[in-house]
């Protein structure tokens, strides 16, 4: 996390809640980042918080239990595992590229902001990702969307200028290549299968899985072999 | 509508800050997303008809705090003066957090509906294939949307249709339409753009049938 404030704050209190239902070791409010000066937007966060649960509208077990989902239980790991398996296993690619949401239930991996269609590199294509609306994305396979994902340079000229802003990203397509867009603007979300790199041949799904980044399946980036 | 959201193709936002590498700008920033999500009423289309000006100034988790606040103060489920009481503890009391309490349902079914992925359901029926050629209508529609003006009056060519879904913004049991997957040649959307660096390429993007019309 990049923090704008970080002064340190005198704290006396080595459990600032006592409440008998606290029982998650996971709360934002439990971790140092919290015992800082806390910015404008996060005094707001938190009083519109302490507002719903005064007023009975949510629970902070509930609330806890999504933040974890989309920050834990969904996760790029989930999209490395699906990449080495497709590289690994020629049958599970066909099924992936055919019908992702089974495939990937097949794996465990599905979720809201999950209903998958899977597009693949290939020699003649390369294929990015962006959503010019808003900032949709493969939350289970991915997580939650790098900042510069949402932000208005990526989704503006995604669409009108791909080629420059892979090379912004420091990739250079081959202008042999053709450039896929697709702009995620209904309720697919679309998930790039990266080409897999040479001087791979004897690597393990694990090992291969840890060579995907994130970008690799934004389309941002292409696996690079391993050194 | 056509709000400040529908930015494809816009020019002015400068280069890509690559290193902006973080799902939030604060800790709390998934959490407030989290809390507008959870007590309901922010949409897309409340997002989208936020002031333009705010919307540009201001950071992704900021627009959804923001629109949960005015959401949730005008249809009187929190009060002005509750969050102005509760930002003052949290500013002055640096060991101050919001109250805990515990769902006496337990959060099981809240789980279990956010690691169920929602298909779209299977075809109503619909006068497109794949492989026409379709037209996106000219339109200008009020009401919250999914069919960004880039594409409008746009030629392309149906290269999927992977079912159908309710229209953008309406409830579960609304009326569903088809939905399709529209390849564009990028010179159909801005002319030939190779001296700009830009050889042609294929722009993908889904929509619903009444967006389009035969070509």
């Amino acid at each position: 996390m990049s923090h704008s404030h970080d002064d340190p704050h005198d704290d006396p209190h080595d459990d600032p809640h006592d409440d008998p239902h606290d029982d998650h070791g996971h709360s934002h409010y439990d971790s140092p980042a919290s015992r800082r000066a806390r910015s404008s937007f996060e005094v707001r966060a938190m009083a519109l918080e302490a507002a719903l649960v005064e007023n009975g509208v949510l629970t902070t077990d509930a609330i806890d239990a999504f933040v974890d989902v989309m920050e834990h239980r969904f996760g790029p790991h989930h999209g490395a595992r699906v990449v080495a398996k497709a590289w690994s296993d020629p049958e599970f690619k066909e099924r992936l590229l055919d019908d992702a949401n089974a495939a990937l239930a097949e794996l465990g991996i599905g979720g809201t902001e999950g209903n998958v269609r899977v597009i693949e590199n290939t020699d003649d294509t390369h294929n990015m990702v962006v959503c010019t609306l808003c900032s949709c994305y493969p939350w289970p396979l991915l997580g939650l969307p790098p900042t510069w994902y949402k932000d208005y340079a990526y989704r503006s000229r995604a669409v009108i200028e791909p080629r420059t802003v892979l090379r912004e990203f420091g990739l250079e397509i081959d202008p042999d290549v053709r450039v896929a867009v697709w702009d995620s603007s209904a309720e697919i979300r679309y998930f790039v299968l990266p080409q897999r790199p040479g001087g791979t041949d004897g690597l393990t799904e694990d090992e291969l899985a840890a060579l995907v980044d994130r970008n690799t399946m934004i389309g941002t980036a292409v696996v690079a072999a391993p050194a | 509508m056509d709000g400040v959201h529908d930015m494809g193709g816009m020019h002015g936002f400068g280069a890509v800050d690559v290193t902006a590498d973080e799902s939030s700008h604060s800790p709390l920033g998934t959490r407030a997303q989290v809390i507008a999500m959870l007590s309901g009423g922010v949409t897309r289309a409340i997002l989208e008809a936020q002031d333009p000006a705010a919307y540009l100034r201001s950071h992704y988790h900021d627009r959804w705090l923001t629109c949960a606040e005015d959401h949730l103060v005008d249809t009187g489920t929190v009060s002005d003066d509750q969050l102005d009481r509760w930002r003052e503890v949290f500013e002055h009391d640096a060991a101050a957090v919001p109250p805990r309490t515990a769902s006496e349902r337990g959060v099981d079914g809240l789980i279990a509906r956010l690691t169920t992925t929602p298909l779209l359901s299977e075809s109503v029926g619909s006068p497109f294939v794949v492989g026409q050629r379709v037209r996106v209508r000219r339109m200008a529609p009020l009401e919250h949307h999914r069919c960004p003006r880039y594409i409008r009056g746009v030629v392309g060519v149906i290269e999927n249709a992977p079912g159908s879904d309710v229209l953008p913004g309406q409830p579960e049991d609304s009326r569903r339409e088809d939905l399709f997957t529209v390849r564009f040649d990028s010179v159909d959307l801005w002319g030939d753009r190779t001296a700009n660096g830009e050889p042609a390429y294929d722009l993908y993007i889904d929509l619903c049938e009444s967006y389009l019309e035969p070509a």
